[in-house]
């Protein structure tokens, strides 16, 4: 029965992008609105590194950083998201490419940024896929080769988005958060529970990490006009 | 999360539709039950009375004067056992239990009673344990279903009484009491004097008889169907507070902010169930 549910979910987390023809209006508003709520919680910084994560797994991390980071990209801002879940990459798939040099090969000296860094179809938006899957992530990840990487891709964006594995299962963005000026929680309705989402809140704040909020994905169509409204305007 | 009793009630509230349904339920349950299944009942009951009887041992012996309350001592010891023995004696009960049908109309017929019905006693069942039990009664129960009462102002008088859904039965059953206490109460002696002893008499005053129609214990519709709806309160609650108490899911924006107090920096519609044909006018 749990596993009947389990693929349900997953059939249903097919990468929808806002940039998709046939978007649903309600959908790639939800994501303007995020990016507007965003970057009025950093009005002052002209560079913010910020990580996206969750509780658990298939919470739809990955499918919320992309569009976050179309929609920042789409009002005019220089946008980088580096796929950092280098345990289960999946930024890749939604820009339809390989994952065959990436953030492993750039903190290995493997790669260099021309190679590493690619340039998605959507303008204002590059991405790191996250390459090689590595033994030992935790240490690639607190190398002082990952903090020189950020810092000299903070010159260059204005917006990176760290695409991270979930805190309850691994510690990948917990020490990550120290390098960054946020951690936003993903959160599905109907699917997590008070005390995983709970646990993460605890953790993020344990480390010092700055909680920017919490981001509830799979909202029902009912929940989602009750708050927003999204139908306003539109008769 | 600490909950007061207002928010029970306000979840309570909230869950209305399942505890309109479970009363519905319950109403309805006992309606089918009550008018469809529930049997007519009968209260069926006897009425004797014991009586003093002296017995002289001697005839040609004088006697001790004023012998009249060590007479009325001797009886009320006999009262006395009887009551016990009616009520506890587990042999007294196993004779009526054992008892055979086809022989208690003429036993019946020697028992002394104001007034004699001419009782006939018919079963397809041999004996009344056999009837009891084709009933669905075990000897236990049977034995918990009588009722026992003795009058407080002249101990003599008994009433014994059983409500059942075959009147033939309680008229049987009761019937067979009244042998047996006959025959129980007529080995009973007590020595008042040394020339006096105290034996009783086992008189019937009422015959149990199948009561009246209008007398019948009907199912009580309105009172059944309250009974259901009570029961449907009582679950839906148990119910609600169950569920409650084991969903721990996140079921909107509203129980981010009441939990844990963080905000909400974005909420996301579900796009397959967009897709599914929730249309919206875009």
């Amino acid at each position: 029965m749990f596993n009947k549910k389990k693929k349900s979910r997953e059939l249903k987390s097919n990468y929808p992008l806002i940039t998709d023809k046939d978007v649903n209006f309600s959908f790639a508003e939800a994501f303007r609105v995020f990016a507007v709520n965003l970057r009025f919680t950093f009005s002052q910084k002209t560079s913010r590194k910020v990580i996206i994560t969750g509780s658990n797994d298939n919470m739809g991390k990955t499918m919320i950083s992309t569009n976050l980071s179309i929609a920042l990209a789409q009002s005019g801002f220089k946008v980088l998201i580096i796929d950092c879940d280098i345990r289960k990459p999946c930024v890749h798939k939604l820009f339809k490419d390989e994952n065959v040099k990436g953030l492993t090969h750039l903190l290995c000296d493997e790669a260099d940024y021309m190679d590493a860094v690619k340039k998605s179809e959507i303008e204002n938006l590059s991405y790191i896929t996250a390459g090689v899957t590595s033994p030992n992530p935790l240490k690639l990840l607190l190398s002082q080769e990952m903090n020189d990487l950020l810092s000299n891709l903070s010159k260059e964006y204005d917006w990176i988005i760290l695409d991270t594995p979930p805190v309850n299962v691994v510690s990948d963005a917990l020490i990550l958060s120290n390098n960054s000026d946020g951690v936003i929680l993903v959160a599905e309705e109907k699917f997590s529970d008070y005390k995983e989402v709970g646990k993460a809140i605890e953790q993020v704040k344990y480390v010092n990490g700055n909680l920017l909020g919490i981001v509830l994905n799979r909202v029902s169509h009912k929940n989602s006009k009750k708050y927003y409204s999204y139908s306003y305007g539109e008769k | 999360m600490e909950l007061s009793l207002k928010d029970y009630f306000l979840i309570i509230i909230k869950k209305w539709k399942i505890v309109l349904s479970l009363v519905l339920a319950g109403i309805l349950i006992m309606f089918i039950y009550s008018y469809f299944m529930e049997q007519d009942k009968y209260e069926i009951s006897t009425t004797a009375s014991l009586s003093k009887k002296i017995v002289k041992l001697d005839p040609d012996q004088s006697e001790e004067l004023n012998t009249t309350d060590k007479e009325n001592t001797a009886f009320e010891r006999i009262i006395s056992r009887f009551n016990v023995e009616l009520t506890d004696a587990k042999y007294l009960y196993d004779l009526v239990w054992d008892m055979e049908i086809e022989n208690l109309s003429s036993l019946y017929n020697e028992v002394e009673a104001q007034e004699k019905n001419g009782l006939v006693f018919e079963s397809e069942y041999a004996t009344i344990g056999e009837w009891a039990e084709k009933l669905g009664y075990t000897k236990k129960s049977l034995r918990q279903a009588l009722h026992f009462s003795f009058s407080t102002v002249s101990r003599g008088y008994f009433t014994v009484s059983i409500t059942v859904t075959k009147p033939d039965f309680g008229v049987t059953l009761l019937a067979a009491y009244n042998l047996v206490a006959k025959q129980r109460v007529s080995e009973m002696s007590e020595q008042a004097t040394f020339n006096t002893n105290v034996k009783s008499d086992y008189l019937i005053i009422d015959q149990p008889i199948i009561p009246d129609q209008k007398d019948v214990i009907r199912p009580n519709l309105p009172v059944n169907m309250l009974l259901g709806a009570l029961v449907g309160i009582v679950l839906a609650v148990s119910v609600i507070l169950i569920i409650n108490f084991y969903d721990v899911k996140i079921k909107n924006e509203d129980d981010i902010r009441e939990k844990f107090d963080v905000p909400v920096i974005a909420s996301i519609p579900d796009i397959s169930e967009i897709k599914k044909g929730k249309k919206e006018n875009v």
